[in-house]
Parts: structure tokens; sequence; C-alpha cells
């Protein structure tokens, strides 16, 4: 552009710095004519690609980077990243989709990019750290990793070599394919639990019920119909791979249906909204069905060849004849109260709603994408007949498994090749898998901390990795008893990559690494197809690629943060550090007979058995490890459809109703002359009748229905100011407790206010900003609250991720942390008040020191009472709750619970399990049923000895 | 070629992906942002619905923001792009007044404005935007307008599309597809300290300053307490914020509220950033150039060239010209930077052209001073030019306000700049009493009747405002916002009580002179905060 001569003057006789010479960089592109634009530089440039510096600019300064794929493990759905390293600093300067990931396609949600400020993070956990006092007292001591794996493989040894289920190690959000099992299995120890009680197991139950598979995958994109009990245009893995495709699908005129008592983000997109009562879903689902089959809209040809209707005749109605339309006339008659009418009364929404919504969904035919995985399945008791009424929709309309309909999720996931598999353990977790839940998916691990106290066992050595139960979980404070008893967890071991507020409570807290900091491989059910992805410790490649080779992930990493993978290997080797517990045989290397396997060698072992990819790999001139390390995600095969028609040879004896049998099993279906393997159920078919749930002791739920009312129901509200919570919904920017180390995260949202309806909000006379309390079963907390007309009347909200906490000798997470005191009152009452909401600190990095929020929220599941489910195991998430103004001295962020309550309530819960237990055969545990790391078969018998 | 932004709200799910893509981008500080998701709320429940806008910098075609900055620190590229220089930038924040879309922001790191420059960086190297690249729906669509083969050409001309603000003249290149005058209109909604997941308590970008100092203060045990204190701390936006509201609640307290769409998020407010300065610096600068003006007529209406009394009056206006570059500096945020405004001049700006005139006129003011001391004798010629000058230096800043084009109540530039001239000679009548009282029976009259038709200029912008919303709510926070209280202190203080003494003929000549300056710092502490409370985006 032009500059004055005064300026050309005044530099020229240096009164001011000379700048006005910089080219103006447009003009070095032909200004007119297309030009096209590229979206990611092509992965020839990845090892040496040129940026300029964002920073200098209009300065042309250039910046050279080399780009090393790995995924994201903010959420689970590993979406594609591309770490852009400096070659000047060796740092990661920024994170960037991979082009290359079939599920993210080269794109991410907020948290993807976030990833650099939890890398940079000033607080980050850099070093082993060791409990010096007492459990909970915050102070530490730095150790080395070679203590740190010493002193745990001792305890381990120690405790393994007395029984085979005092080893625990408790998983958030695992982001790996089946390593920790396998390190498990290889310990011989039953000592596998997660948060799926937390959070699927609803949904789970009810989708195994149908076909043993406990997760859908829709396919979006080439759907007719999309219809979400859930918001994934919002939360929720897979957030960033199922919005794209449900964008997709819509933009080619597929309407979107969404169930929520909420107005989400995915519910404000909806071209119908069906705002209904918690808990009521499956009533809305079951009189979509009705009207299906009353109006003969079904798939008649996929209900005659792929459900189980002659066995539901034969045992409901053992006098009919085996005729289909018999079947139909008693689905008729089975679904008669299903009337749109008294859904529509339960659900408390419009009837002609229904009515309307019924013919969208009979009308999109095979095109039919539905999706449940938490939400109503997950907040309310008998919440997973909620995912068997939606999946019953898909199996009326023929759409399970087909181009634009809902397939089982492990047909859309890979599963890795191990070099080495032990056996499942010969022991059942008495803590994880309690025998009065045995269709509970998958471990019960909401009440472990009340099973502990109920003196049910207890634990030697305790790994919580990358999960956070006294935050997260309900009933906090139950958690935070059990994990200071050292006679119920002999030793606690936080595994995490940054601090949290059950790290507080441990022995040893370990650092492991984020995104760019570790080793996985990563497969998920994202849309009709399957890939794998590597996770990979980016600086590592990066040093690799410069020719320097390191044994450890550790050092590359910032501190001495490492990765479990490795970690795993190492303790595993010294655990049995005399060779005579038969565990190092399982960590020797497939290449190098007797010795401790590399973790390269680990992934090498696996790529180079994954389908398709060697061969790919080959014709770039690499091995597939090689291929993985350059290109972060590899497509193994698109377009997977109905994989129950995958042909079997034709053998065994043909029954009437096509099944095919072999050595006394059902191993298949014969449909219109072809012998196909069908479903892995019972009946190789979809279920429509479950024998299990009649010989588990529910012979009223052996059909989907909707007839277990929620705890929740209206029946059950029937005091004034008697609200449902609705604790659970989630935030488009964060990550459960994972994400409060990410500054620019933070900045979108760090406070939970209570929503309420405006009716409500005049009926109790508040307006927005005013304080509120909640009363639980269990406790209190304060908030404020959110007036609005998102939520439906009768229903409040609070968002999940928010009211993180430290006390004043914690640290970490000071973006979102309040500061709080916790006064144990006696007789197992506890107070916590917020002495300090969110405050500025000096770091290194001036961002800490102009934070401009001061609020934090209220951390409200620590009052949440535990409800778990006597079928499904799920903790009902839903808490009834009466509503007040707060007294002149309670104050915003107080906290109130009493774990004797807690206590009480468990119990009366564990009960409601308890008066319908039954144990056909005496057994724990359906065999068919999933179950992470199954143990040796004689173990799922009470007496298995037997 | 014509880069511009498509915006696809069929798609857009507000997610906040483009927001934290772009902060990783440009590592942008917390509390500003170059481009962010704003949500909106409507309708009754169930028939309630929320929407999501994405704004940022406009690239537009005719950039206020390029026209007012006074170093070409901001500039627009060949290819359509907007950029900027931080290396030019002098922190004056006459780009943050003049843009209509609130796109730029104070970088506290570099203390210099920065927004969204289409990330300049990576498309000269042939990449996508980063919030483009990242988006997880693809609602936002980059590319040549004036390529017709270009997807967002195609976009633009075969669908629906909606712009910002396009009254302002500015030719805009970001698109809306389904865009509503609810989520793009700033006063559809109020703005809010408080929204559903952020409580804004501090200021950012300019102020982020002040969260700085206060890290280790106060260590109160209530919360609430605490949270009040800071809102009514040195974060005026968060003062200013709250009288909006009340203004806000009066407004509507007749309209049913629910039916109102509701802003529940968006980023941080900014503040007002021409603060108590920009007003002195109009303040001092009256004095000085009325003064000068006072000096010259009165020699030249009673035909007595007194040398001492010129060298008061000099010596006056010196001094104020001296406060006026001081304040005048001191409002920069990079003052270190001061003389590029007249060493790396761009002429359009009145920032500049003020500043050579100030440096003109304070330069005769010396030559002049030096002719009296050295007892030159007068020069008619060079009286008329001084005087001319002094006129300029007087009333230029109503032609800088005019170029503020996001303040719809500084575009009269002309009625503005006579308004101006008055504050001279109020100003320099009332330097007249105190520092030559026995020239009270002249000027009183002067000074009376400049008075009087600056109360009817200040009543009458009260009374005549823009027709618009924008017009309409201005008045509302002026006469009955929380900063009301200096106008009415103002008017009363500074114009009908000099004016009733004047008429009284009362002795306390000094006050009276006193009152009226004081009257109109107050008058125009109102008169150029206010509009910079209206909400832009």
């Amino acid at each position: 552009m032009k500059r004055s001569w005064i300026e050309t003057f005044a530099e020229s006789i240096g009164l001011i710095p000379k700048i006005s010479d910089r080219t103006n960089f447009s003009q070095e592109f032909p200004l007119e004519g297309p030009r096209e634009l590229y979206k990611y530089p092509e992965p020839s440039q990845w090892e040496d690609f040129v940026e300029l510096d964002p920073l200098a600019w209009p300065e042309k300064i250039e910046r050279r980077y080399s780009i090393v794929p790995t995924t994201c493990f903010n959420c689970e759905s590993a979406c594609g990243l591309l770490a852009y390293i400096d070659k000047s600093s060796n740092e990661v300067r920024k994170f960037e989709g991979n082009p290359h990931h079939p599920g993210s396609r080269g794109r991410n949600c907020a948290k993807g990019p976030a990833t650099i400020n939890q890398i940079n993070d000033t607080e980050r956990i850099l070093y082993p750290l060791k409990r010096v006092g007492n459990r909970g007292d915050g102070k530490w001591e730095r150790i080395s990793w070679d203590q740190a794996l010493d002193e745990i493989s001792r305890k381990i040894a120690a405790s393994i070599k007395k029984r085979k289920d005092g080893v625990v190690y408790h998983v958030g959000r695992p982001g790996h394919e089946g390593y920790a099992e396998r390190v498990l299995k290889a310990w011989g120890v039953d000592g596998h639990n997660s948060h799926t009680n937390i959070c699927s197991a609803g949904a789970r139950t009810g989708y195994a019920l149908w076909h043993k598979y406990d997760r859908p995958s829709p396919d979006h994109t080439n759907a007719k119909v999309i219809v979400l009990a859930s918001s994934h245009l919002e939360t929720g893995h897979y957030f960033n791979p199922h919005a794209q495709r449900i964008m997709e699908g819509m933009m080619k005129g597929a309407k979107l249906i969404v169930l929520d008592p909420r107005l989400s983000n995915t519910a404000s997109m909806a071209d119908e909204w069906l705002p209904t009562y918690p808990g009521s879903e499956s009533a809305v689902f079951m009189a979509i069905a009705k009207i299906i089959l009353e109006e003969k809209l079904y798939d008649r040809e996929y209900l005659e060849n792929w459900v189980n209707w002659d066995e539901y005749l034969k045992k409901l109605h053992p006098d009919d004849p085996i005729e289909f339309d018999q079947f139909i006339i008693r689905l008729d008659e089975e679904w008669s109260s299903y009337t749109p009418e008294y859904a529509a009364q339960e659900a408390q929404i419009d009837e002609k709603q229904i009515r309307r919504v019924a013919k969208i969904i009979a009308n999109a035919g095979s095109r039919l994408a539905t999706h449940v995985w938490r939400g109503p399945s997950i907040g309310n008791l008998g919440g997973w007949q909620v995912a068997r009424a939606l999946h019953l929709l898909n199996v009326l309309t023929g759409s399970v498994g087909t181009e634009g309909g809902t397939s089982p999720s492990a047909w859309n996931k890979f599963h890795p090749e191990f070099f080495d598999l032990p056996p499942g353990p010969d022991a059942w977790n008495e803590l994880n898998w309690p025998k009065e839940y045995p269709l509970s998916h998958y471990e019960m691990s909401q009440i472990l901390p009340h099973l502990l106290k109920d003196d049910r066992g207890s634990l030697d050595v305790y790994f919580t990795r990358v999960f956070n139960p006294v935050w997260t979980y309900p009933d906090g404070f139950t958690w935070i008893e059990m994990l200071s008893d050292p006679q119920k967890i002999g030793c606690h071991i936080a595994l995490t990559p940054t601090w949290n507020e059950t790290a507080f409570f441990a022995d040893y807290v370990l650092p492991m690494g984020h995104a760019s900091e570790r080793h996985d491989i990563n497969s998920y059910e994202t849309q009709a197809g399957i890939w794998i992805a590597f996770r990979q410790p980016v600086l590592r490649e990066k040093s690799r690629r410069d020719g320097r080779d390191v044994k450890f992930t550790y050092e590359v990493n910032p501190g001495e943060v490492w990765e479990e993978d490795e970690f795993w290997i190492e303790l595993s080797w010294q655990i049995d550090r005399d060779n005579d517990l038969g565990i190092r045989k399982h960590f020797e290397s497939p290449y190098r007979n007797g010795e401790k396997i590399t973790i390269d060698e680990y992934y090498q072992y696996i790529f180079d058995h994954t389908s398709g990819l060697s061969e790919t790999a080959k014709k770039e001139g690499m091995s597939a490890l090689e291929y993985m390390r350059k290109y972060g995600a590899f497509l193994i095969d698109d377009n997977v459809y109905q994989n129950n028609k995958i042909e079997i040879k034709p053998g065994g004896i043909i029954k009437d109703n096509g099944q095919i049998v072999k050595d006394e099993k059902i191993i298949g279906l014969k449909v219109n002359d072809k012998h196909f393997s069908g479903f892995p159920t019972p009946s190789r078919r979809q279920e429509i009748y479950s024998q299990t749930m009649v010989d588990f002791g529910y012979p009223e739920h052996a059909t989907p229905g909707y007839r277990i009312k929620s705890h929740v129901h209206p029946e059950n509200l029937k005091e004034e100011n008697e609200y449902i919570l609705l604790p659970n919904f989630r935030l488009p920017t964060h990550i459960h407790s994972r994400s409060a180390n990410s500054k620019w995260l933070a900045e979108i949202a760090h406070r939970n206010p209570i929503w309420i309806h405006t009716k409500d909000a005049e009926k109790l006379k508040i307006t927005n900003g005013d304080l509120l309390k909640i009363e639980t079963e269990i406790g209190w907390f304060v908030d404020k609250v959110w007036v609005t007309e998102a939520i439906k009347p009768g229903v409040v909200a609070c968002s999940h991720h928010i009211g993180r906490w430290r006390r004043a000798q914690d640290q970490g997470n000071r973006f979102m942390t309040n500061t709080v005191s916790i006064s144990s009152l006696g007789n197992g009452k506890y107070k916590m008040e917020t002495v300090k909401g969110v405050r500025p600190w000096k770091t290194k990095d001036s961002d800490t020191n102009r934070i401009w929020w001061r609020d934090g929220g209220v951390h409200q599941n620590i009052t949440h009472a535990v409800n778990p489910d006597p079928i499904s195991g799920a903790h009902c998430w839903l808490q009834k709750v009466t509503i007040s103004k707060p007294e002149l001295n309670e104050k915003y962020g107080d906290i109130f619970v009493d774990t004797n309550k807690s206590f009480e309530h468990f119990k009366k819960w564990n009960q409601f399990a308890k008066d319908n237990e039954k144990h056909p055969d005496g057994l724990r545990r359906p065999l068919w049923m999933g179950r992470p790391l199954m143990p040796t078969i004689s173990r799922f018998f009470l007496d298995p000895e037997k | 070629m014509n880069y511009g932004f498509l915006i696809d709200n069929r798609m857009c799910i507000g997610c906040h992906a483009c927001t934290v893509a772009c902060k990783s981008e440009h590592d942008v500080p917390i509390g500003v942002n170059r481009t962010h998701v704003k949500y909106i709320e409507k309708g009754i429940f169930p028939n309630s619905k929320r929407e999501f806008s994405v704004h940022r910098c406009n690239h537009c075609l005719n950039a206020p923001c390029v026209e007012i900055c006074p170093t070409t620190a901001l500039y627009n590229r060949d290819d359509g792009i907007v950029d900027f220089d931080n290396d030019r930038c002098i922190g004056c924040k006459s780009c943050m007044q003049a843009c209509p879309y609130d796109a730029l922001y104070i970088d506290p790191d570099t203390n210099t404005a920065a927004k969204c420059n289409y990330c300049a960086h990576r498309l000269d190297g042939g990449y996508e935007p980063a919030c483009v690249i990242v988006c997880p729906v693809e609602a936002i669509i980059s590319g040549d307008l004036n390529d017709p083969q270009s997807k967002i050409a195609n976009l633009v001309s075969k669908e629906d599309v909606m712009t910002r603000k396009p009254e302002k003249g500015t030719i805009p290149n970001l698109y809306y597809i389904n865009g509503t005058n609810d989520m793009l209109d700033p006063l559809a909604t109020e703005i809010d300290s408080n929204y559903v997941s952020t409580d804004q308590s501090k200021g950012v970008g300019h102020y982020a300053k002040y969260a700085e100092e206060r890290v280790n203060e106060s260590s109160n045990h209530d919360l609430l307490i605490q949270l009040a204190m800071e809102n009514s701390a040195k974060t005026k936006q968060s003062i200013d914020q709250r009288a909006i509201d009340n203004v806000a609640k009066d407004f509507q307290k007749n309209v049913d509220s629910k039916n109102e769409p509701k802003r529940v998020y968006d980023s941080p407010n900014k503040g007002v950033l021409w603060g108590w300065e920009v007003p002195a610096y109009v303040c001092t600068k009256a004095i000085a150039t009325g003064t000068l003006l006072m000096t010259i007529f009165f020699q030249y209406l009673n035909g007595v060239f007194d040398n001492s009394m010129h060298m008061a009056g000099l010596s006056v206006t010196l001094f104020f010209m001296m406060m006026t570059g001081l304040l005048l500096v001191i409002d920069l945020d990079r003052p270190d930077r001061f003389l590029y405004v007249l060493l790396r001049p761009q002429w359009k700006s009145w920032l500049v052209r003020g500043a050579y005139i100030i440096t003109c006129f304070t330069a005769l003011v010396i030559m002049k001073l030096a002719m009296v001391y050295f007892n030159v004798s007068h020069s008619l010629i060079f009286d008329i030019i001084i005087s001319i000058s002094a006129i300029l230096c007087a009333t230029y800043t109503a032609f800088l306000f005019a170029q503020a084009k996001a303040r719809d109540h500084w575009q009269k530039p002309w009625l503005n700049s006579f308004h101006m001239f008055l504050h001279a000679l109020i100003s320099g009548a009332a330097i007249m009493i105190i520092i030559m009282p026995d020239t009270i029976n002249q000027i009183s009259k002067l000074l009376f009747i400049s008075l009087a038709i600056n109360l009817i200029l200040v009543v009458a912008d009260l009374f005549f405002p823009n027709k618009t919303p924008e017009g309409k709510k201005t008045i509302l926070l002026m006469t009955k916002g929380h900063v009301s209280k200096y106008l009415w202190v103002g008017i009363v203080f500074g114009n009908l009580i000099p004016m009733t003494l004047l008429m009284m003929m009362n002795q306390s000549i000094s006050l009276i002179g006193i009152l009226a300056i004081v009257g109109i710092f107050l008058t125009e502490f109102v008169r150029i905060r206010v509009p910079q409370m209206i909400p832009l985006s």
C-alpha cells in the first residue's frame, strides 16, 4: 500500500523503526481468476512444512514444522489431530485436524484444538508423586519412575499371590482397544472396572436384549429420518463425527427428530422437538410402534425372517398357531394400551405431534437412523426400556444394519489381534459384579464405595485411570470416605494427566500423557465403515524423524510425563520379578525370544495383522507401523451393512423356523435358501421376546414396552415444590471433568446455574440470578438460577462439567476450580463451602493472570444419591429434588451431604435388585451377554466347582 | 479477487470450534476473540428455539476501521481482506469506535488492536482459514466472491443471504444463510454480564490489566460479596452494564419479556474504550483554543495590544495545548508510539489531520509567544491565520467522531463542530474572566449567549434523537442511565447556575468560569461515553 513520504523520510533518518517496506503479500498471487485453496498440507510435506508465523504477520517469517498425526484424547471419539511441531523449538505449536482420519475427516470440535492448552497447562503434573502424611493431606513428594514401579509392583505381587480380586483398574474412558484388559488377564485378576454404569448401561442393556450388541451405529449420512434421544449435535461421543454426518444427512433432506426435556442445541436444530417428560420416551416409541403396526407400515419381510416372533408365540401364547399374522395380532393386543393419547399424557406433549412423528418415521423405510446412548436411558429407573423401544422402531421398519439405517456398533468397529492373549481370569470380582445384578452392563462401579462400606470386600491396589469418581460420580463424600480408609483400599494410584478431586486422595499420582503424549489405537463406530487410528507421542515420532530413537516416551514428554502402555509393560515385568508368576511370558516380544516387548513391537504386531493395512503400506514402500506413524489412521472397510447376512458354510440341521443347529447350538439362520450367520443372540435373530429376561427374574419384561415408570415419574413427585433435577446434560466445550485445564474451553463455560422454566420461577417468586436451594434425597446445594423457556416446566436442569473444586492444600485446574473448605460435622455429615471463586494467578502464561470470570459454579453430583437400576445396573441420574429459597446463612456454593442417609438410600435401591434376584442354573450372568474381561466359564456359576 | 465468508446457519450447531481454532492459530488471549458464536433464545416453550450466529470481521470493502486508522495499521488488501499490522498500531482504539460490527479488540499482550485477518498468513501459503477447516459441519465457507465458479459465490447468488448493517455503507463481505434479525441485530437482545455458562466480573482486552493488577487483592470469604465488590470495581463496563440493564428493564416494563428474544451466550463485553481522557481532551482543547481566540479578539476589540495580557492568554493556551497533547498520548495503549500519528500518517484519518492541526496550532502559539516576548509588532495576517487554526483545532474533533461510524450519535459533524466552537468560546470566556477579571462586563454577555446556545444544543440533542432504536436507547441511557447524573449536574451547574449568576451579575466570577468548564466536561463525558455503551453485536 502507499505510504506517505513523511514516513519514508522519518524512517530513513531513524526516527521510527523501518517497517514500511513490508510487501503487500497478496501481490504475490494472481488477483484474478480462480485460485484453489487447500485445507491441509499434503502428507509429503509433513516432515518439513513451512507456514508463515501468524504472530509476526504481516512480517513474513517462515516457521518450519514437522507435522505428526495423532488422535484426540478428550472425548472418546478419537478424532484425528495433526500436531504442528515447531522445528526450531521442538515444541508443539498447535493442533489441527487430520484429513486422513476416516471418522473425523480433518474436522474437530472445540476440544481438539484446545489440546494445546492441556499440553501447556502451567499446573500439570510433571513427575510421579507419592503421598506424604495421610491420604488427602495434599502433601506430595516427587519420586522417580523406578521407585514408583518398584513399590507398586511389590504391592500388586503381594496381592496376586493371595487372591485374584484384590487389584482393580478402574477406567474412565479407555481411549484404547483392549490394552488394559490384556494386561489384567496377564496378571490373572478379575480387576476391570469401568465408568459404564454411570454412562451407558441403560442403553447397552436395551440394545443387548435385542441382539447382544450393546451399542448403535446409525448411518446418519444416508438416512431419511434421524431420531435422537440424545444431543449428538453438541456433545457426547461421537459428537464431531456424528454431527458432521447428521448435518450431511439433513442437507440431503433427512428429517431430524429429537426427544429431550431440555432445548439442547440438537433439539434446536430439529425438525421435530419432542420435549418429553423424562422417562416417558419409551411410551412415545411404543405409541409410534403401535401406529406403524396398525397402519401396516412395517417391513413384513424383515420381521418374518429376522425376528424371533415364533419364539414369542410359542412362549407367550403356546396355544396359538405359529403364524406370522397371528404374531401381529398378538402384538396388536399386547400394545393396545400404548395409544398416542396415553403416550402424550405420559410425555406431556401434544398427541398430534406423536402421530405426525410416527408418520415421518414410518416413511423412512429402511433409512431410519436412531440413537440413544445416555440421556433418558441413563436418567431413569427402567431407562434401558428406551433403547429397547427405540430399536424396536428400527426392527419394525427393517432398518437394522441397512444403508441409512442403524447398525450394531460391533459391525463398524475394529478388533485388534494381539501378539499374545492370556486366558480369562479364574476369578469373579464380587465388588465389580455383585450377584444381585446379573444383567448389568457392566460393572456396578457407582456402588463400589457402598459395597466397601457394607463390608462386602476390600481392595489391595486400586488404580483410578483418567477417572474422577469423587467429582463425577454421585455421592462423592462416600467415595472420599472409602478412598481415605486404608482398610478398605490398601493403595490408591491415580493415573492422570492432570489433577482431579480423586487424585487428591491417592497414594501415588502418576502423570500420564495427553493426546500427543501417548500411544493407543482407536476404532469407533462413527459411520458405516471400519477404521483404526493411531494415537502416538508426537515428539517421540519427531525424535525418530530426527534420527534419535528413545527408549521410553517420558524422555520426550514434558517433565517425566509417561503413558500407560509402557508403564504397564514395565510394571508387569517387575510384578513378576522372579519370573514365577507366569506374567512375564505375556510381555515377551513376539519378535525377540524371551525379551521384554517394546511398545513399537506391540503396535507393529497389531498393524501387521490388520486387514489390508500391510498391503496399502507396501504400495508406499512402508511397513504397516510406518504407515500408521505417517498417516495416523486407516480405513479398513467402507460401506459396511447387514453383517447378519454374512453367509456361512451350509450344513447342520435346519429347523422349521430356519435356525441352523450344529452340535446342539444354533449357529445361524437359513433365509431365502441362503445360510447366514444372523445375530449373536440365542435365537440368532433380533429378540422381540427375551427368554433371558424371563429366566433371570423379569418375565414381565420379556418383550419391549413401557412398563417401568421412572423413579421421577409424576406419581413419585407429589410434594409441593418437588421437581426433577436433570443433572447430566453436557456442553459442547467440555469433557466431563477432563477439560478444566483448558483456558479456552473454560472461558466459554465456567458456571452451571439451575435452568428453570419461567412459570416455575414465577411460582417460586425467583428471577434470574437468584439463589436456589436444591435438596436431594441425601443433602442439598445452593446454586443460582437461570430462568428460561428452554426447559420443560417441572424439570430443572444443571449442566455437568462445572463446579470443580480444590481445597486450600490442593492444586490444579485453576481456570475452573473454586477453593472450598470441607468440614466433617460428624455422624457422616459433611459441609462444603466455597471459600473463593476462580482467581487469576501469576505464571509464565500471562493468560492465567487475566481471568475475567470468578464464578466457578457448584458441584452438584456430590449431593446425588446412588440409584442403581436393578436390571441394567445403571445409575439413574435424574434426581428427585425439593426446591426452596435458601436461608440467610446459606450461601452460593454451599453443599451439605449426609453419607449415612446415602448409605440407607443405597440399601433401599440395592434391595430392588435383591427382591428379584434369580440365578437360573446357578448362573451369575447370562453366558451369551457381553462382559468386559471375560473370566473362565466356570466362574460364571455361583459355584464354580459345578 | 474478493475474499469473503459465508456462514451457513442451516448447518451451524454453535459448537465454538471456530472460536477455539482461531485462538489456537493466533494465540489470542483469553477475554477477547477474533471470532465467536453468539447464542440467542426466542419463543415460548415448547416452541422455543435457540439460534447461533458466528460473529467476526466483515472484511468490508468500505471499511470504516481502515478509514479512521491514523497509521495504516489497518488496511484493505487487494484481495478483499482487511488486514492489520500491529507494529504500526498506536492503540488509539478509534478503529473500535468505527467498526459497526465490534470486530476489533485490544490485545493485552501487545496493547495493539487486532481482529480476524482471514488468516492472511495461511491464505498467502494457499490454505483456508483455521476456522473453516475445523468446522465439523462445514458451515463456514471461505472463498473468492468474484469467482463465479466458487462455492461461496454460488451460494451467495442462489440462497437467500443476509449481511449485517448494510445501511452503514460498509459493503461487508460476511454473509449469512438463514440469518435472522434477532441474531444479527445487536439491539434485538440485551447484552448481559451473566450468560448461561459464563459470568463476566472483570475487564478484558484493554481492561485486562485491571484483572492483572488485582491478583493478590482481597481474601473475603463470602463469594457473593466478593463478586458484588468486583462487579463494582474498576471494570467500567460492569457498571455500565448494570445501567444498561436497568434502562432495559424500564424500557421493557410493559412488554412481555418472555416474548423477547434473549441473548444467552456471547463473548465478554470489551467495555467503554474512550474513557475520561477523551472528554478531558475536548475540554483542554476548548480552553486552549478559546483562550487564544478571546485574547486576540479582545485586543482587536479594545484596540489595546497589551503584552502582559498576551503573555497570560498565550501561556494559558500553550499550557492547555500541552495538556491536550498529554491526554491524547496517555489515552493511547501504545503511548511510546505517539509520534507515529505524525510520522506514519494516513491522511484520511481525522486523527492524523487533527494531530497536524494541533501541531501547527501549537507551533503558531509558540511563534506568537516568541513574537510577544521579543516585542515583534502584531501582524493582522498572522493573527487571522492563528485564529483560523484555533477554530480548526477546536472543531476538528467533530469530524473525527463522525468518522467513528459505529456511533450513530456522533454522526452530525457540522452541528457538533459548531458545538465545539461554542465550547471554545465558553471556556475561552471563562478563562478570560479568571485571568482578566476586568473584562467581565464585556465577556459576560458573550458567555451568557454561548451558554444559552450550548444549553439549547445539549437539550435539543436529547429531544431530537435519531429515530433509530440506537438513537432512542442512547437518549434513554443519557437521561436515565447511571451516568445521566453527570449530564444533569453538567446542565444545572455548568449552564443554568452560571447563567443565573451572570444574570444577577454575581461577583463570584471565577466560580462562574470554573463551573462552565466543568459543565462542558460533564456533558461531553456523557455524550462521549453513552454512545459507546450501545451494543454493536
